[in-house]
């Protein structure tokens, strides 16, 4: 369905690229939070992505790898998102305007505190691949088609940002070093 | 970490928590905006092998696409930049319906803001850009010469300014309250409060310098979700807080100690001609 929608589209229709959104829009606007930990700013991306796709539509050659595409595109928007630096507003991390989409119990305040700090350290590079690979679920090679880097360089990334995420999540599950005098 | 609590698990879930729809102004603005934006041509892909040919045919066809190639060429080099990761610009036509706001170089024209009830159309002349889909400027933005203009409807104010991770407030939805609730800003200079309108709808219009000198400080003036708007020392604030048929619209424009003249005179021409719009 979404070939045929993609074969219109490039073909100028502007009927089938709104489907296109309807097909794809809220995967990437999931994928573009997810990298940014932002609403408005994953917004900006993920409209900034499908722009891009609408005036370069004629130029993909096998609409079959549309999907590969346009996730390329997204990340390279999320890419210019997190190099924007503006004083224009303050980044608060708080939960966003419509809350999480499912309320886990088991995770505590604290792991989403430690998750959040980790994340927030990590470069817009190692980001990208976590929630592709964890989140998105797609397959390494696949990963680094949509980056444009060798595979290994995938996994060292993916290696490296899970040690952060991890150590974080077992330094929030100590328990505070107490002194504790004698009676 | 105790053995029952797996942090790969742990951080499958997290990453499954946040919003997952795409919002529908976002969906709206990405229609409208490809509506406004021509698709680029296929390239013309040659055959990366020539068969074998009569070479006076071959001379005439190196000429004819040296041709092409020059021509094409200033063709090309008279459209706007595009391609992988160059920023798309979108050319709305004057008499066409607004194109809204998006990040990156907007060009002369008509562009709208569409937030919760209210609509704003701007007249944009040459050389500014699109902040989010709520926000114009010119470069830098900020300190120590730029220009910024945004269209909020905040939810929220900080009772301490410098410290808005622990002191957010909600805020009521009048006019007046948003006007109390920034009369009364720490660290600020040469506060200003006057009755105003525009395009005929009125309101407040509150002015003021942020004076943070020898403070760790960059204030949070007000919170619309995830947004918050800073305002650093030097920053002159213009608010204008207007009722728009019962929804409160602030249209919040920020200049710096040495912004131009020139820049100051298109931003005073923009607010003036914004045309405002209540919608459903």
């Amino acid at each position: 369905m979404r070939t045929g929608l993609v074969e219109r589209a490039r073909e100028g229709d502007h009927t089938a690229f709104t489907e296109l959104i309807a097909v794809d829009g809220d995967r990437c606007y999931a994928i573009a939070y997810r990298i940014l930990r932002d609403t408005e700013r994953a917004q900006d991306a993920v409209q900034v992505a499908y722009l891009q796709a609408w005036r370069e539509l004629r130029n993909l050659r096998d609409p079959e790898r549309f999907g590969v595409w346009l996730y390329r595109l997204l990340v390279n928007a999320c890419y210019e998102e997190s190099r924007r630096h503006r004083r224009w507003s303050i980044h608060i991390r708080e939960l966003p305007i419509d809350g999480p989409s499912v309320a886990d119990t088991t995770i505590t305040i604290d792991d989403r505190d430690a998750l959040d700090r980790a994340f927030e350290r990590l470069t817009p590079d190692h980001r990208i691949v976590v929630v592709l690979h964890h989140y998105v679920g797609l397959p390494l090679m696949e990963i680094a088609d949509i980056v444009g880097v060798p595979v290994g360089t995938v996994k060292s990334r993916l290696h490296y940002a899970l040690r952060i995420l991890r150590a974080a999540l077992i330094a929030a599950d100590e328990p505070e070093t107490k002194e504790v005098r004698p009676a | 970490m105790s053995a029952s609590r797996d942090p790969d698990q742990i951080l499958l879930a997290w990453l499954e928590e946040g919003p997952t729809a795409l919002p529908a102004p976002t969906v709206r603005a990405i229609e409208v905006a490809s509506r406004a934006t021509p698709q680029r041509r296929r390239a013309l892909r040659l055959p990366w092998r020539f068969s074998p040919m009569f070479a006076p045919l071959r001379a005439a066809l190196a000429v004819l696409i040296a041709a092409v190639l020059i021509g094409g060429g200033i063709y090309l080099l008279r459209l706007p930049e595009s391609g992988p990761g160059a920023t798309v610009t979108p050319s709305p036509s004057t008499a066409a319906s607004p194109v809204p706001l998006m990040e990156g170089p907007l060009a002369q024209g008509r562009y709208a803001y569409d937030g919760q009830g209210v609509r704003v159309i701007m007249t944009l002349p040459e050389g500014w850009e699109g902040i989010g889909a709520s926000g114009i400027g010119k470069a830098p933005f900020e300190l120590p010469d730029g220009v910024n203009v945004g269209f909020q409807q905040p939810a929220a104010v900080f009772t301490d300014p410098c410290a808005p991770e622990t002191s957010r407030e909600s805020v009521g939805p009048a006019v007046d309250d948003l006007v109390n609730a920034l009369s009364d800003l720490p660290n600020v200079t040469g506060s200003t409060q006057a009755e105003a309108a525009i395009s005929g709808f009125s309101g407040t219009h509150l002015t003021f310098v942020v004076d943070t000198e020898g403070i760790d400080c960059v204030m949070a003036l007000y919170g619309q979700g995830s947004f918050v708007r800073a305002a650093e020392n030097g920053q002159h604030q213009d608010l204008w807080i207007l009722d728009v048929d019962g929804t409160r619209l602030v249209i919040d424009a920020a200049t710096f100690p040495q912004t131009s003249a020139a820049d100051r005179a298109e931003l005073q021409t923009i607010v003036e001609t914004l045309v405002i719009e209540p919608i459903n």
